[in-house]
């Protein structure tokens, strides 16, 4: 680009390496060797001469320019438009005082983001060995509604028993069953439950006599 | 009042904890600076006064985000330079739309000058009619001139020549490496310097 300015014109070769120096060398930020080459190409090449100058009386004269300055109620004017225009706060004081601000400063929050990732690791791992070690910590409780899982099962093996006990008794009973006052019993507690056979098949005789026996 | 010594870092670390008096230290600091610049980018008070204003607005709610990896007049630059890139385009989609010209970067500076301009201009004690109708003059062939460079050479001249900047502080505000903020500002010049010639000695 600055080649460009120096293609109109009448240059030597010498004049093409110092295109990019002469910017510099009227900012005075060329060093003492470089200082010292240019100005001895300035002595002899009148173009490169023609350009410093151009480049030195721009600057200056941006330089000289009357410095503007804001109008009289630019404060005001920029205070209501501050006021009309919400900022979205991370951090929301509390009772008048920011209290995540006094204790985590600019810093320490650069700091804290960095370390973030590791400190969310090492509660994944900690949350992964509670776990691991009490196996119902994450079982929920049933609903009230549910408790009676137990009775239940324990009721269950009990009619189990008492079904076995009337089947075996049924095999076993007289032509008149109404005199059989234990299977009236009986058949009052179980009349509700579906008969197992399966169940009934397994109980010898000699099983179904020692029921019998401990039921009178 | 105690702002008045703090760095830039600790001003915009106390405006992270909503302190509203680190604020207004930062406007007070800047505005002027940032106004220069956005005037001389679109040549006209009104506008720049708008565009500062919303500069200082954009910086308010991007507080959070700033993270001291630049030097907050650099940020404060760039967010100045983004804003008039982007009402520059879309006037002059305006300006097309109506069938118009793009008018206010290339208006002469004399508008200005005649207006509110002229009353802030009057800042030095001597009474010097001619001087300072001659600096009028140039103020306006100036601005005249930096309004027919590109964008980006106009950025990189006002932030070189007139505000101040290195080199390398340009660099960052306009994000683009060393070597074209160098060329831009080599052919900024030259242009500059064909508008300039009856100001200019010899």
């Amino acid at each position: 680009m600055i080649t460009q300015w120096f293609n109109n014109r009448k240059v030597t070769m010498g004049c093409r390496q110092y295109a990019d120096l002469l910017n510099e060398y009227v900012d005075g930020r060329l060093g003492s060797d470089l200082m010292w080459k240019t100005k001895n190409h300035l002595s002899v090449c009148t173009t490169c001469r023609e350009t410093v100058e151009a480049l030195v009386s721009v600057s200056q004269m941006l330089g000289s320019v009357t410095r503007r300055e804001v109008s009289q109620g630019f404060n005001a004017a920029l205070e209501a438009r501050i006021a009309a225009t919400p900022r979205k706060v991370s951090r929301t004081p509390w009772l008048g005082v920011d209290f995540s601000s006094l204790l985590i400063s600019q810093g320490s929050r650069q700091q804290l983001r960095l370390v973030a990732p590791g400190i969310a690791l090492a509660c994944c791992l900690l949350l992964a060995i509670f776990v691991s070690r009490s196996p119902n910590a994450l079982t929920p409780n049933p609903p009230a509604n549910a408790t009676v899982t137990h009775s239940d099962q324990q009721q269950t093996s009990e009619q189990t028993v008492i079904q076995a006990c009337l089947n075996q008794h049924r095999a076993q009973a007289t032509s008149d069953p109404l005199s059989d006052t234990s299977a009236q019993l009986l058949t009052a507690s179980v009349d509700t439950i579906p008969a197992n056979p399966s169940q009934n098949q397994h109980l010898t005789d000699a099983d179904a006599s020692v029921l019998l026996d401990e039921e009178m | 009042m105690i702002c008045l010594s703090l760095s830039d870092t600790s001003l915009i670390e106390r405006c992270q904890r909503n302190d509203v008096a680190a604020f207004n230290e930062i406007v007070g600091r800047y505005k002027n600076k940032i106004y220069n610049y956005v005037y001389r980018m679109v040549g006209n008070s009104e506008d720049a006064d708008d565009l500062t204003q919303e500069v200082f607005v954009k910086m308010y709610l991007a507080l959070d985000s700033f993270r001291n990896q630049s030097s907050l007049s650099t940020w404060l630059y760039r967010i100045a330079g983004n804003l008039c890139i982007d009402s520059h385009r879309k006037r002059s989609r305006r300006d097309t739309g109506f069938g118009g010209s793009i008018s206010s970067l290339d208006e002469p500076i004399s508008v200005d000058i005649n207006g509110d301009g002229a009353a802030r201009e009057v800042a030095d004690n001597t009474f010097e009619p001619m001087r300072m109708l001659a600096q009028k003059e140039m103020d306006s062939q100036i601005q005249y001139a930096l309004s027919k460079l590109p964008e980006k050479m106009r950025t990189v001249v006002i932030l070189h020549d007139i505000e101040g900047l290195q080199y390398e502080e340009i660099a960052e505000v306009v994000n683009c490496p060393l070597g074209t903020v160098k060329s831009r500002l080599f052919n900024a010049r030259t242009t500059m310097r064909g508008h300039l010639t009856s100001y200019i000695k010899g």
